[in-house]
């Protein structure tokens, strides 16, 4: 049930159904460049790196307790609460280092993957598996290619053929979409200023709302690089004004939202570096969750 | 037993079920690197000054009592909440802060960090609160002064569901007293206030034992904390106020017993951030 008046969520939330997470994440060795999206899953810190876990080209389902069956990567949120609904109350997040703003982090449901799909190949490359979301027919779920090993100095463009939430089958990207040349680990690699990117989610064909699954993944060009295509239902966005100032949200009164948080939801972050970010730049805050 | 209504918040306050206390910090300790945190218990002014008193390496219970820390009102059997807060930065200069308002559980103090062989932590005692750990962090941080030399350290520790588990994470030591050492940028696997957790955890009982890789000088204390609210000092010689239901969408429960004090960002130019004062309301079914 979800909450029906402020009256019910004070007794809700003074019932103790709520709980709140600190999370902290650290970008490692590389810089990042402004007016491109990144992965925060695969950062160190709390939770732990999402190392990608999976067969190549095998989807790969996430949620909060399991990860990916390997390395449990995700916010953790208190488990499932239905016949409740659980709901983002406020979200806060600080960087200390001078670089690490102005930005933006987008906080997603990650329904799961495909990984180990090579960008050395220029035909279609057939992803098995069928996805099970946590949303019908992948309702508002998004696509999007993170670079897990750095690509090569090739310029590519990415195609697909997946399904909408109808689902119809053999939808494919409206627009010419380019990958990054010599994209690193963790970026979108679709993402950034360059003709032809789009971030941080690849396009949808007209009228379509989401995704529901992918049927293959071709590039215009051999190169070299490993990729994971995945598939995210967005929650919130953040933005990251002024260093070491907490950017804070409150989802209730501030920006009346209240995201809801499905059982099992696998929480992780995307980061959009509007500047220049220093290598090893840290991020931290907390995620509050209240259910009812 | 919960609050039912914003009515029944309300009347809290109207029926005197409700307690504001005010606090001040004058002083801060030492010098630092950019932007780490530091620990705003320890320091003058009100409440009274955290100094992390207890055996060598063995677990202290943090227990609120009176002014040891912001106090939060008389006893109670019933539950109480934090309604709201304020926080003025008072200096004229300086850097602009952000908080993390914590409760502070438990200490293991006089942790060597000249010292490479592994160190073991007595816990004769357990948390006092959020028993079980869900949702506890450790921090570490200078308890006297060292030389700004860095060190990977290994931390042995309970997680919440009784399991041991290991870390590894950077500490940085400082020539200031308070400083939390994985939040100094200049580790290269700075995380902020708080030590990492192993996979799956999501909070800590207790730590068993640390190991630094090579000696960095002075003594650390290890610390665990509840992690409550963030809270940002975000203007010069202005009030920052929180309501927490009107404008955080939650009412933070404080346990009878809590310990609460806060960390904040620092710069180079410490003392100009001075004074720090704040008021907190306190309510109570």
């Amino acid at each position: 049930m979800p909450f029906s008046s402020m009256d019910d969520l004070v007794n809700e939330i003074t019932s103790g159904k709520f709980n709140r997470t600190d999370w902290n994440k650290i970008t490692g060795a590389s810089a990042y460049t402004a007016g491109r999206w990144y992965d925060f899953s695969g950062l160190a810190g709390t939770p732990v790196a999402n190392a990608w876990a999976g067969t190549a080209l095998a989807w790969r389902t996430c949620d909060e307790t399991t990860g990916n069956g390997t390395q449990i990567f995700g916010l953790p949120h208190a488990g499932n609460v239905s016949p409740d609904t659980k709901h983002v109350l406020n979200v806060s997040a600080i960087t200390s280092v001078a670089t690490g703003v102005p930005a933006q982090l987008m906080l997603v449901d990650l329904q799961g993957y495909w990984p180990g799909i090579t960008n050395n190949s220029a035909t279609a490359q057939t992803l098995t598996g069928t996805p099970t979301l946590r949303y019908t027919n992948g309702a508002g779920c998004r696509l999007f290619w993170v670079q897990t090993s750095a690509a090569g100095a090739t310029a590519q463009n990415i195609s697909l053929s997946y399904s909408n939430t109808t689902p119809t089958s053999g939808r494919a990207l409206p627009v010419t979409v380019s990958m990054t040349a010599s994209a690193i680990a963790g970026h979108i690699s679709h993402s950034g200023t360059a003709a032809n990117n789009y971030g941080p989610f690849l396009p949808l064909a007209s009228g379509d709302t989401g995704v529901s699954t992918v049927a293959t993944v071709t590039f215009s060009a051999a190169n070299t690089g490993t990729g994971a295509l995945c598939l995210a239902r967005p929650l919130l966005t953040l933005p990251l004004t002024t260093v070491s100032v907490a950017a804070e949200r409150d989802l209730l009164n501030q920006l009346p939202s209240l995201p809801r948080v499905m059982d099992g939801a696998c929480l992780t972050w995307l980061y959009f570096a509007g500047a220049a970010t220093a290598a090893n730049t840290n991020f931290y805050g907390g995620v509050e969750f209240g259910w009812g | 037993m919960p609050f039912k209504t914003v009515a029944e918040v309300a009347a809290a306050v109207e029926q005197g079920r409700h307690h504001i206390q005010h606090f001040i910090r004058t002083s801060v300790y030492g010098s630092f690197g950019t932007n780490p945190f530091s620990d705003f218990s320890v320091g003058s002014g009100t409440p009274s000054y955290n100094a992390y008193v207890g055996n060598a390496l063995e677990a202290t219970q943090l227990i609120g009592q009176r002014n040891n820390s912001i106090y939060v009102g008389p006893g109670t059997t019933s539950e109480r909440y934090l309604l709201s807060m304020s926080l003025t930065h008072g200096g004229t200069t300086g850097f602009l802060a952000s908080v993390y308002f914590l409760d502070y559980l438990l200490f293991y103090p006089y942790i060597d960090l000249d010292d490479t062989d592994q160190q073991f932590l007595t816990n004769d005692v357990t948390l006092p609160r959020y028993t079980n750990g869900e949702g506890t962090r450790m921090m570490m941080l200078m308890q006297t002064p060292g030389t700004g030399a860095a060190a990977s350290m290994t931390v042995n520790y309970t997680n919440q569901d009784g399991v041991a588990k290991t870390i590894t994470a950077a500490y940085r030591t400082s020539g200031g007293i308070a400083v939390i050492g994985s939040s100094v940028n200049t580790n290269v696997t700075a995380l902020g206030p708080f030590l990492p957790l192993a996979d799956g955890d999501r909070g800590v009982r207790s730590v068993e034992s640390v190991q630094l890789a090579s000696g960095v000088g002075g003594f650390g204390v290890m610390v665990l904390v509840k992690p409550l609210f963030t809270m940002s000092a975000n203007e010069l010689s202005s009030t920052v106020e929180k309501n927490f239901l009107r404008e955080q969408a939650a009412l933070p429960r404080i346990y009878d017993g809590a310990f609460l004090n806060y960390i904040f960002n620092l710069s180079t130019n410490t003392s100009l951030i001075l004074p720090m004062v704040g008021q907190a309301q306190f309510i109570w079914t």
